[in-house]
């Protein structure tokens, strides 16, 4: 008979392995991944998970050689990560970010006012819950709902957020004077925004939650000081020319602002 | 259960030497003592007093006759009741192979493995390790307590870092300290489980005291850990694809391939590497383990150097990232590679001017090693399937050397941007250029973005800032970082990551602020 001793460390690399392959598996499909990442990562994730999986049938086939130095404080690189995906988390604090405001134009594919250029066609990315159709100069999306020419009315749904964000940026001349209605956090910037003015935000994210930005359009409302900064808000206004950062763009006065229910997930641009 | 002391080394190293100065000690005068030589070594042990007995195995017994021996053992186990038994272990032989004796039936009852430890005699330990397969190399990582006899002074740090690389953890010791080795073999045994679920416990704890302390102290703990979580599921998969690729190139590239087909010329190598790292389309985070394999296998240093840190700012993903943030601008993309291209052969240059003196990489040279115990595949005949096999074991060994500082860089990086780092952007508007360039400078550094996604937060601060400014922070931060400084410690020499940090952070500067100034940022 072949007497054997379990290889602990091992047994705690296949536990780490898998238990975060796990955990990482979960939130792919769960969907709650994409608080953290764009949607654009899920290949890559899937990858990791599969190197995770073949690593774990690796350290279960080491189970029973035995081992004299046992090391086990790397295990820590898979359990932290694990355990903090597993906490559930509260949302992420809008006036927190590290990026500013880039007006309602970031975001949007444009040549330079100078070079005159057509808006650039982009890969569309479909993302759970978020139709990202690429701009054309001309077409308004098709599919995009809301809009009720006969009032001059658009109103904006949480799920088409960002793509009439980009039409209203690349067609303004085709909506000047509508009325527009939107929901979003209350974002202010102190240093470059005038009295009066806000953004009802939504918050993108290009690559992973450390570059969240404030996406939106600038409103203005005289009593905007009365707007508790990160509260969430539904705003009805007028659609207009205005000024930001020296460039012309969309921007809305506001007629009316109701509070609002919280607006889960972020938008991706790409 | 009795404990067992191995004693390991290779033939002259002076185990025999070490086990009769060490016992001889007034010490273990009183203690029933069973002493098993397994060597075919120049001197025989004797016993230094009557509780002592000494059996003898030669090489030949222990390959072919294991039962032999182990009868042996038991009989002199129940009849003398030893308080200890010291082994003497040939350097021939594998370690596991020890093991798996002690823990057949009869022997596992009543022996159990305590401690093991390793004699190096100085002068030859280098060139025996590598050269005469994979027992001794095991040996040395399975050791609790390194020996290091009869080295020379000058080559005294030279060789522990040698060993340290096949065991990180074990003390070194020249071996007149008796008492710092009783210390380190008679203690208790380590419980390694325990250490770590007492780890997981105190983190917990940590973690429920913490949270509501800091998040009265302002701290948003919640977006930490977003940041926090976001930068690492960004950055694993990378790092993941990283690993791989750089255990693809020490697995299957042949020792000499790239030293064969490498241009000979500088300017080609580097213009070579410069074109290698344009196809790499991962994120700063892949660069290095690769980086560190290709100096392994024989790519002059100088176009290594460049490739890792051109690759992070030409590579495809990058650019076009950039070209979205900057809303179409050509110029950006175009001046962003072009300063990134010539900085990255800049870098390489001085280190062609001016080669390091002292080894780079921290571990012993060339050949498979690893502290991961997949020693003695070399002998085995490597078909396709072992080779996939010694890939996937290398990557996982590199992934949790490499993946324990992006860790710490990952978590700095949250709890700086927690800490409200976005104020800092605020009002930056009255400083001079070149303050403005070293500013952004130092938080391209301690943001430690991931390279595929910095071109949108420099994009969101380019209202404040001079180009020059934001030009240099999508320069230096693909560069080098906080989490890339960390990561090149899990296998480069401190001094060699620092004149690397301080070479591209003066390139960086120079080129940024010479561009800005002539050319119009």
């Amino acid at each position: 008979m072949q007497a054997r001793e379990l290889n602990k460390q091992a047994l705690l690399e296949a536990l780490c392995c898998a238990g975060f392959g796990g955990v990482l598996l979960h939130s792919l499909y769960s969907g709650t991944y994409l608080n953290y990442v764009t949607p654009r990562m899920l290949p890559w994730l899937l990858l990791a998970d599969a190197v995770l999986f073949l690593w774990t049938i690796g350290a279960l086939g080491r189970l029973l050689q035995p081992q004299h130095r046992v090391r086990t404080a790397h295990c820590l690189v898979l359990l932290l990560p694990a355990l903090l995906l597993l906490v559930p988390q509260g949302s992420y604090a809008g006036n927190q970010l590290t990026s500013g405001y880039g007006g309602s134009g970031a975001f949007v594919r444009n040549g330079t006012p100078s070079s005159a250029a057509a808006v650039i066609a982009t890969p569309a990315i479909t993302a759970p819950g978020s139709e990202m159709p690429s701009p054309t100069a001309e077409t308004v999306f098709s599919g995009l709902s809301g809009l009720d020419a006969a009032n001059r009315t658009i109103t904006i749904s949480d799920d088409e957020f960002y793509p009439w964000l980009v039409e209203l940026y690349a067609n303004t001349d085709r909506y000047l004077g509508y009325t527009i209605t939107m929901t979003g956090f209350v974002f202010r910037d102190e240093n470059t925004f005038a009295p009066g003015q806000f953004v009802p935000a939504r918050l993108a994210m290009t690559c992973c939650a450390a570059d969240l930005t404030p996406v939106g359009m600038l409103c203005k409302y005289e009593k905007a000081a009365s707007l508790e900064t990160d509260s969430w808000i539904m705003v009805e206004g007028t659609l207009f020319i205005g000024e930001f950062d020296g460039q012309e763009e969309p921007q809305i006065q506001v007629t009316k602002v109701i509070p609002a229910q919280e607006v889960p997930g972020y938008i991706y641009p790409y | 259960m009795i404990p067992v002391f191995a004693v390991t080394g290779f033939l002259g190293a002076g185990k025999t030497f070490f086990l009769q100065e060490l016992l001889s000690r007034p010490e273990w005068a009183e203690t029933e003592l069973l002493v098993l030589q397994f060597e075919a070594g120049e001197q025989a042990f004797s016993c230094p007093h009557e509780r002592c007995r000494t059996l003898y195995f030669s090489l030949k017994t222990v390959e072919n006759y294991p039962e032999k021996i182990m009868a042996q053992i038991i009989r002199a186990v129940e009849e003398r009741t030893p308080k200890a038994v010291w082994l003497e272990w040939n350097g021939m032989l594998s370690f596991s192979l020890l093991q798996g004796l002690l823990l057949q039936p009869p022997l596992r009852n009543r022996l159990r493995l305590h401690k093991a430890l390793h004699i190096a005699d100085g002068a030859a330990i280098e060139t025996l390790l590598g050269k005469t397969g994979g027992a001794l190399p095991e040996q040395v990582a399975a050791a609790d307590v390194l020996v290091l006899r009869n080295a020379e002074p000058a080559r005294k740090r030279r060789l522990r870092r040698l060993l340290r690389g096949y065991n990180p953890n074990a003390p070194v010791t020249g071996g007149e300290d008796a008492e710092f080795i009783y210390s380190q073999i008679l203690g208790m045994p380590e419980r390694p489980l325990g250490f770590f679920f007492l780890m997981i416990s105190l983190l917990t704890g940590a973690w429920l005291i913490l949270k509501p302390v800091l998040e009265i102290l302002g701290l948003s703990v919640n977006s930490g850990i977003n940041i926090f979580l976001g930068i690492l599921l960004q950055a694993l998969p990378f790092l993941i694809t990283g690993v791989l690729l750089s255990s693809a190139i020490q697995v299957f590239l042949p020792q000499g391939w790239i030293e064969r087909r490498f241009p000979k010329s500088l300017t080609g190598g580097l213009l070579t590497a410069v074109v290698g790292g344009f196809f790499l389309p991962v994120c700063d985070c892949a660069a290095i383990p690769v980086f560190k394999s290709l100096v392994k296998k024989g790519i002059p240093l100088p176009a290594a150097v460049t490739f890792m840190t051109v690759s992070p700012v030409i590579n495809p993903v990058v650019l076009l990232s950039t070209y979205y943030a900057f809303n179409g601008s050509w110029y950006m993309v175009l001046s962003r590679a072009f300063l990134g291209i010539v900085a990255a052969m800049v870098i390489g240059l001085t280190f062609a001017l001016r080669p390091p003196r002292g080894p780079v990489l921290t571990a012993g040279a060339g050949g498979m090693f690893c502290a991961c115990g997949c020693f003695g595949e070399e002998s085995a005949p490597m078909t396709l399937g072992r080779k996939l096999v010694l890939l996937l074991r290398h990557a996982r060994e590199e992934f949790f050397q490499v993946g324990k500082y992006l860790l710490l860089g990952a978590l700095f990086s949250a709890l700086f941007q927690a800490l409200g780092a976005g104020q800092l952007f605020l009002d930056k508007s009255g400083l001079g250029l070149v303050v403005s360039i070293l500013f952004m400078m130092a938080m391209a550094f301690l943001l430690s973005l991931c390279s595929s996604s910095d071109a949108v937060v420099a994009r969101s601060l380019s209202g404040l800032l001079p180009g020059g400014a934001i030009m240099a922070f999508l320069v230096f931060g693909p560069m080098m970082d906080v989490k890339n400084l960390l990561m090149l410690g899990a296998g480069f020499s401190r001094r060699f990551i620092l004149r690397l940090f301080l070479i591209i952070f003066s390139v960086c500067f120079g080129l940024v602020l010479l561009f800005s100034v002539w050319g119009g940022l």
